[in-house]
């Protein structure tokens, strides 16, 4: 579940921040190594949204440093909604 | 004895000038957006080291993101200046002449004040510097260079024969966005602006592939990194900016630029402006006020004040795209009361701006707005270093010195809130639902 969850995250921010999913990071940095700033920020929630089904609260995005943190991140309201099927 | 040529840029804030006033508003929640953008080097220096010859070394040293170290040896020093750099860069051609290292000064302000930097700087180069330098570094090196160069004794630079900028020398300095120009001049010459002055009326355009190859070296050299075009109004060749969208399509990159507000009337540009990578817009607005806008203007362009009824559905038009703005607004304009704060910030909050700035009406040297205040006895006799744009120089003809600075703070307050950020938030979230989601399914 995790590895698809990865894979899902990984080419949303990949398509918003123009560059290969294959070559980001579990670990990539949002701001510092992707150049994920608020309004491309606010992109990724919008797909992550269509995604997974969920609603993101608007700063939550905002909160989150690396990959791992926004798969966490949807995980938690996946968990919440009843969806994450481990 | 070094063969290097240090190129510097000055320390500086285009924020306000005290300390404390700054750091309050840098810590406000929205405010990341707006210093994402606003920051970097200019063009200038890394396209001089490009056409320094290879016989001289070229180093880049922006004080703005690390120390100057006045033990190293030059050959000679190099300074650029815009208004509110130039007492700093005079303190360090001072620094250098004490250490008998030649120094040289050009930009936007030497333009114009070129008497004044003449007092505190071996050379002083007026104008575009491209074309002189050859010149200027030959005499330097048979030992006969001038006081003095005027851009306007050469030929004019031709922009579409520059070499690719030395972006190489930027690598080390941490930069968030590395700027560059696809042309220099604008017709519209506004009052407050001194980009006609120094840059002319006429626009000069880079060729599309050297444009290209600009960018490839920014990537190349820069992993990750917004690029930013710094025109100062990018799309009014709408053939030449078509060309250039099909190729920055193809390049697929994000990039944010400068405009003005004209382009939210073609829906058709819009949407190749979003495939092409367009991220964030620079709009100058100005003011929301028509007798403040038609008196930008000399003689009979009217271009904002006749867009003005249709500010609203333009920023609609070019933000339910998927492009983000940056709307640049100016307080201090002779019809300005103090109202017109409010009206600014109810109208970047009626129209989900992305982001915004307001800017103090400033008279900055070159500009028509100078001249005119001076002859009116409104320009205040304040440090160049008080030009920043968050700080008052001139008497206002209808507001008060306390009514803009208490202005400028209540709107920043609000313009940068948490409140706003979610709501801007909330309402790109559903542009971005409707223009990205269908791919993904």
């Amino acid at each position: 579940m995790d590895e698809r969850i990865y894979d899902d995250v990984k080419e949303i921010i990949g398509k918003v921040a123009r560059i290969d999913p294959k070559t980001i990071k579990d670990d990539a940095n949002l701001r510092d190594e992707l150049c994920i700033d608020s309004l491309l920020a606010i992109q990724v929630v919008a797909l992550l949204e269509e995604k997974f089904k969920i609603k993101i609260d608007e700063i939550e995005i905002f909160n989150v440093d690396n990959i791992k943190d926004v798969v966490e991140l949807i995980k938690e309201y996946l968990n919440d909604e009843g969806k994450l099927i481990e | 004895m070094s063969n290097s040529i240090a190129f510097i840029s000055p320390k500086s804030s285009f924020y306000f000038r005290s300390e404390k006033k700054s750091n309050y508003l840098t810590n406000l929640p929205g405010f990341s957006l707006h210093l994402n953008f606003w920051s970097g080097i200019g063009t200038a220096l890394p396209m001089l080291a490009s056409i320094t010859p290879d016989e001289y070394e070229c180093v880049i040293i922006d004080e703005n993101v690390e120390e100057i170290d006045y033990s190293k040896e030059y050959k000679m020093v190099c300074i650029t200046a815009m208004t509110h750099q130039a007492i700093r860069a005079y303190q360090i051609a001072g620094e250098f002449r004490k250490r008998k290292i030649h120094t040289v000064i050009g930009g936007v302000h030497i333009h114009t004040m070129y008497e004044e930097a003449l007092n505190f700087c071996d050379t002083v180069d007026i104008g575009e510097a491209e074309s002189l330098w050859p010149v200027l570094l030959n005499d330097f090196k048979l030992g006969k260079i001038k006081s003095l160069y005027n851009g306007k004794d050469f030929d004019e630079v031709d922009i579409s024969k520059l070499p690719v900028p030395r972006y190489d020398l930027l690598k080390d300095k941490n930069y968030s966005i590395m700027w560059l120009n696809t042309s220099r001049g604008c017709p519209y010459d506004c009052e407050f602006c001194s980009v006609t002055n120094l840059f002319g009326k006429k626009y000069r355009y880079k060729t599309v592939n050297q444009i290209v190859k600009e960018i490839e070296e920014i990537k190349r050299v820069f992993k990750k990194i917004y690029i930013g075009f710094s025109d100062d109004n990018m799309f009014v060749n709408r053939t030449f900016s078509t060309e250039l969208m099909e190729r920055f399509k193809e390049m697929n990159f994000r990039w944010v630029c400068q405009s003005d507000i004209s382009i939210g009337k073609d829906k058709e540009f819009l949407n190749k402006l979003y495939e092409g990578g367009c991220h964030v817009i620079f709009i100058g607005f100005e003011s929301l006020d028509e007798k403040n806008l038609t008196g930008i203007y000399k003689e009979t362009r009217k271009l904002k004040s006749d867009y003005l009824s249709q500010y609203s559905e333009m920023v609609y038009n070019i933000q339910s795209n998927g492009i983000g703005i940056l709307g640049s607004f100016i307080i201090g304009l002779d019809n300005d009361k103090k109202e017109a704060f409010d009206d600014i910030v109810n109208f970047i909050d009626k129209t989900n701006m992305l982001t915004a700035t307001i800017n103090i009406l400033t008279p900055l040297p070159g500009t028509r707005l100078r001249e005119r205040l001076l002859n009116e006895g409104r320009v205040i006799p304040t440090s160049w270093e008080n030009y920043t744009f968050w700080d008052v120089n001139f008497i206002p003809k209808m507001m008060s010195y306390k009514e803009i600075e208490n202005g400028m703070l209540n709107a920043f307050e609000k313009i940068y809130s948490l409140e706003r950020m979610k709501k801007t938030t909330s309402y790109f979230k559903e542009i971005f639902k409707k223009k990205l989601g269908t791919d993904l399914k």
